[in-house]
């Protein structure tokens, strides 16, 4: 089944093994794996939208899109300049959107990236809200 | 919802956030890696949001100049932000933007173009300019300037930039007689490449144009490739059309050879040496082989050699310019001294080429008897000295100084009484500092007081 749905794409395991294990596709639920990477992205981000719209559109995907428009990756506090958010929900947004970015050490403090451009192709099929 | 893309609303996010940034006068106040990423990204921001071309276009002034100057130490970012607007002038065909950007290009070029290649290789190597800043600045550099700034840049560039330097030796297509080229920079460059590019510099090396250089590049390049490469290496080689740059280059690869295919394509640089139908050229392509060839064919290498250089010129005029040739055939004798195997050998044709350098013009006895005298018996020596005091006043201490390390306690004191017959103090001074050195060890500074005291015993 794993092997259908990942039509042999190694990120889809790799972002779908852990959500497996962390239950997210707990029991006899085969129907609910996405199919593709593609699927698993679009799945995340539905999901995400749908939990707080509101929060969502004004803050979620601009630190998102933010990110994946950045020339290399960027410390938290320079999102939350360029965006015109507080720490607090960047922090917050790079959290829930972990598994789709990459951290690294910079200069002043971790910094961070989307860690592969599969997603920023996703990504640049959107439309803004 | 609106019909723009997310990330297209997030460029323009970028492109506003940054503009407003510059204009604001906040521009230095950023956090440090604020500070770096906008200066380097902030036109890229500005094209990638769609501005329009006068804005682009109006960030290229002295005040961006100058932030780039403070934050690299170059102005080659400030060049690529030129060349990002002068390509988007060009796609819009605006004529007044290009040639904003034509003179915002010569302005910041002139500015760079006061680094010397030794300068830019100091700088990477302390540390003041990164490898890749380095290697812009010698893309951007006119073709003559290129070779002299990418072999200087050489030991200090890391493998993961090799990729990018053999780039700035592939653009070097013209070959310049007198100044440096592309088979410089790959043998400037060879024992640096990794083996994954060293197939990449053998395929720019066998590329080049002139046969010469050709070979010069093969020559460079075969001491460090890896024993898989030699092979092709060989082909490149084979592949030269002159006589005497093919045996040159073959040598190069004897020497990573081993066993019969050694002998193998020992013979054939040989033949192809020995067959060489301008004898400074076959001088040289024998002198080149002997010293890479080992087994059999290395005698017959040796007598071919000694036999060209003994008979050099002679085929020419004897009226025509007589000297050069006899200059000429001192230096082919000198040539073969380190290659001599046994201790007969090394008498007779160290004795020939000392002679030989007492025939040549007195000015420039002294480099060739620099060159002879490392492989000079104990006991030609003195003769060694013969020649050294046989030069004029004003050569004499360079001639005195190729032979001093030399000399006996008793071959001093002859030059001594040489030198105390030179005319004037100061010729007599710099006569004796390099025997000076050789006897007391004493430094320079003291050496000169000591001289000076001397000059006036002795005058």
């Amino acid at each position: 089944m794993v092997r259908d749905k990942s039509e042999g794409n190694f990120m889809y395991l790799h972002h779908v093994l852990p959500a497996v294990e962390h239950g997210r596709y707990a029991g006899d639920r085969r129907l609910e794996l996405p199919s593709g990477l593609e699927g698993y992205y679009r799945s995340h981000w539905d999901s995400m939208r749908g939990d707080d719209l509101d929060a969502f559109l004004r803050v979620n995907q601009k630190i998102i899109a933010c990110l994946a428009t950045a020339h290399r990756p960027i410390t938290l506090r320079f999102i939350a300049r360029v965006t015109s958010l507080t720490l607090t929900e960047v922090q917050w947004t790079v959290e829930r959107w972990r598994e789709f970015l990459h951290e690294s050490r910079g200069r002043d403090g971790p910094e961070f990236r989307i860690y592969h451009a599969s997603y920023r192709d996703f990504l640049a099929e959107l439309v803004a809200e | 919802m609106n019909a723009a893309g997310l990330l297209d609303q997030a460029r323009r996010q970028w492109a506003a956030y940054l503009s407003d940034l510059w204009q604001s006068g906040d521009w230095d106040g950023q956090p440090e890696d604020e500070r770096d990423y906008s200066q380097r990204n902030l036109a890229a921001h500005l094209d990638e949001a769609g501005v329009p071309d006068e804005q682009l276009c109006a960030l290229l002034d002295e005040r961006w100049l100058h932030s780039w100057w403070a934050l690299e130490g170059t102005y080659e970012g400030f060049l690529a932000d030129v060349e990002r607007a002068w390509r988007r002038a060009e796609r819009a065909r605006d004529l007044v933007a290009q040639i904003k950007c034509a003179l915002c290009a010569a302005a910041g070029s002139a500015l760079s173009a006061n680094l010397s290649p030794g300068l830019l290789a100091s700088a990477v190597e302390h540390e003041v300019l990164a490898p890749q800043q380095a290697l812009d600045i010698v893309r951007r550099a006119g073709e003559s300037n290129r070779a002299p700034f990418m072999v200087a840049l050489a030991p200090h560039i890391p493998p993961r930039y090799v990729d990018q330097a053999l780039d700035v030796a592939e653009s070097l297509t013209i070959v310049y007689a007198h100044i440096m080229n592309r088979n410089d920079v790959l043998a400037a460059l060879a024992p640096y490449i990794p083996a994954l590019l060293q197939a990449r510099a053998i395929e720019l090396a066998s590329s080049i144009s002139s046969e010469r250089k050709r070979a010069k590049a093969i020559v460079g390049v075969a001491p460090h490739v890896a024993a898989e490469q030699v092979e092709f290496l060989l082909a490149s080689a084979r592949g030269i059309q002159g006589g005497a740059a093919r045996a040159t280059a073959l040598s190069a690869v004897v020497a990573r050879l081993t066993g019969a295919d050694h002998q193998s394509v020992a013979r054939e640089a040989y033949e192809l040496a020995r067959s060489v139908d301008d004898d400074e050229d076959r001088a040289d392509a024998l002198a080149a082989l002997l010293g890479k060839v080992r087994g059999p064919v290395r005698s017959r290498v040796f007598r071919s050699a000694l036999t060209t250089a003994r008979n050099m010129g002679v085929e020419r005029i004897a009226s025509f310019d007589a000297r050069k040739d006899a200059d000429l055939r001192a230096g082919k004798l000198a040539d073969l001294l380190p290659h001599v195997t046994s201790v007969r050998q090394q008498t007779v044709l160290a004795s020939e080429v000392l002679a030989a350098i007492q025939r040549m013009h007195p000015r420039n006895r002294s480099r060739l008897l620099r060159r002879a005298m490392p492989h000079v018996p104990k006991h030609l020596v003195s003769r060694g000295l013969g020649v050294a005091l046989s030069v004029d006043g004003g050569s004499l201490s360079h001639a005195l100084d190729a032979v001093a390390e030399y000399l006996t306690p008793r071959q001093l004191s002859v030059a001594i009484v040489r030198i105390k017959k030179v005319r004037t103090l100061r010729d007599r001074a710099e006569a004796l500092l390099p025997l000076a050195r050789k006897a007391t060890g004493l430094s320079r500074g003291r050496l000169a007081d000591a001289i000076v005291a001397f000059g006036a015993t002795s005058g």
